[in-house]
């Protein structure tokens, strides 16, 4: 029998996915099916999961985007007048300018996830996804015009693709963040007990 | 008197398949038996979400089993037809065969 992918075990006892769904999983592999069909079926459990907390905690759901854009505003805040003056008079392409702001950018994205998952500990990875997507749609829209043009000048000007890979940067901190604020923050079930993050038999 | 509840499609397949299989009825042996009497593949989300959709309704109860070595120390949800559960069944192919009678279409593909 086999029993591997610890880490996408770990990833739907931290989802939260029903413990008997897991094992209707791992017995069925265990069987003999395909890489591929564990990976379809563990994408289908946590894809379900998630749609049922959303559909049964909708209000939960506008209350997480509310606290996450809230934390959010208050960590930029914070981190404007920490990193900023640190920052003043450089260029935007200079190497510190980019540590600092990225940097910046992934501790006030993991202190906003944190503050949305522990808010929502019984439904955190549906409430911390639907902050992720919002806060990610939000950004692409404000910055819609911006890229659009960067994308064009960066054709035959080599020197706008660096601004172009700071954008992309910035999207890959926000979802990074995010995830590491997740994790920080055990997740308990509706009855209120903790999630183990540990599997026995994996 | 009551109005009369009805199954969606995949709901009447997953509460077949719980009837047929009676006591031993969990997740791995309803996906393989919608799997081989339907020839439709299921993933055990879609079969769960289904399951606990029939749970809100009360037409299904469930009871878990002991945790076994090799589902990796998780127990099994054993899910039970409750006589609600049964009643809508009875009702949905009722409305259905009365739907499906006198359809020459239908009937001549039977022959």
């Amino acid at each position: 029998m086999r029993y591997r992918h610890g880490i996408a075990n770990w990833l739907l006892r931290r989802l939260g996915v029903d413990d008997a769904l897991t094992g209707d999983i791992l017995e069925e592999y265990a069987r003999g099916h395909s890489r591929v069909w564990y990976a379809k079926q563990v994408l289908g459990a946590l894809c379900v999961s998630v749609w049922c907390s959303l559909r049964d905690h909708k209000l939960l759901a506008i209350r997480a985007i509310c606290v996450g854009f809230g934390a959010q505003w208050a960590f930029s805040l914070i981190g404007w007048y920490v990193v900023y003056p640190w920052l003043r008079g450089r260029p935007m392409t200079s190497v510190i300018w980019w540590i600092g702001t990225q940097l910046g950018l992934l501790v006030s994205s993991t202190a906003t996830a944190w503050v949305v998952a522990r808010t929502h500990r019984a439904h955190q990875a549906a409430m911390l996804l639907t902050f992720m997507i919002c806060e990610l749609l939000w950004y692409v829209y404000a910055t819609l015009g911006w890229v659009r043009m960067l994308v064009v000048d960066s054709i035959d000007q080599p020197r706008f693709r660096l601004y172009l890979a700071y954008y992309f940067t910035t999207i890959l901190m926000m979802t990074a963040g995010t995830f590491l604020g997740g994790i920080l923050d055990p997740p308990i079930n509706a009855k209120g007990i903790p999630l183990a993050g540990g599997d026995q038999n994996t | 008197m009551a109005t009369p509840q009805y199954l969606g499609e995949f709901e009447l397949v997953v509460m077949l398949a719980v009837i047929r299989l009676g006591e031993g009825a969990y997740g791995v042996p309803i996906s393989r038996e919608i799997e081989e009497k339907t020839g439709r593949e299921t993933s055990f989300g879609t079969v769960y979400a289904t399951l606990e959709r029939l749970l809100e309704k009360g037409l299904v109860r469930s009871e878990l089993g002991d945790p076994t070595p090799e589902r990796g120390g998780r127990a099994k949800r054993y899910f039970h037809a409750t006589p609600t559960g049964l009643r809508v069944v009875r009702q949905t192919r009722q409305a259905l065969t009365e739907l499906w009678h006198g359809v020459p279409e239908l009937e001549r593909g039977m022959a």
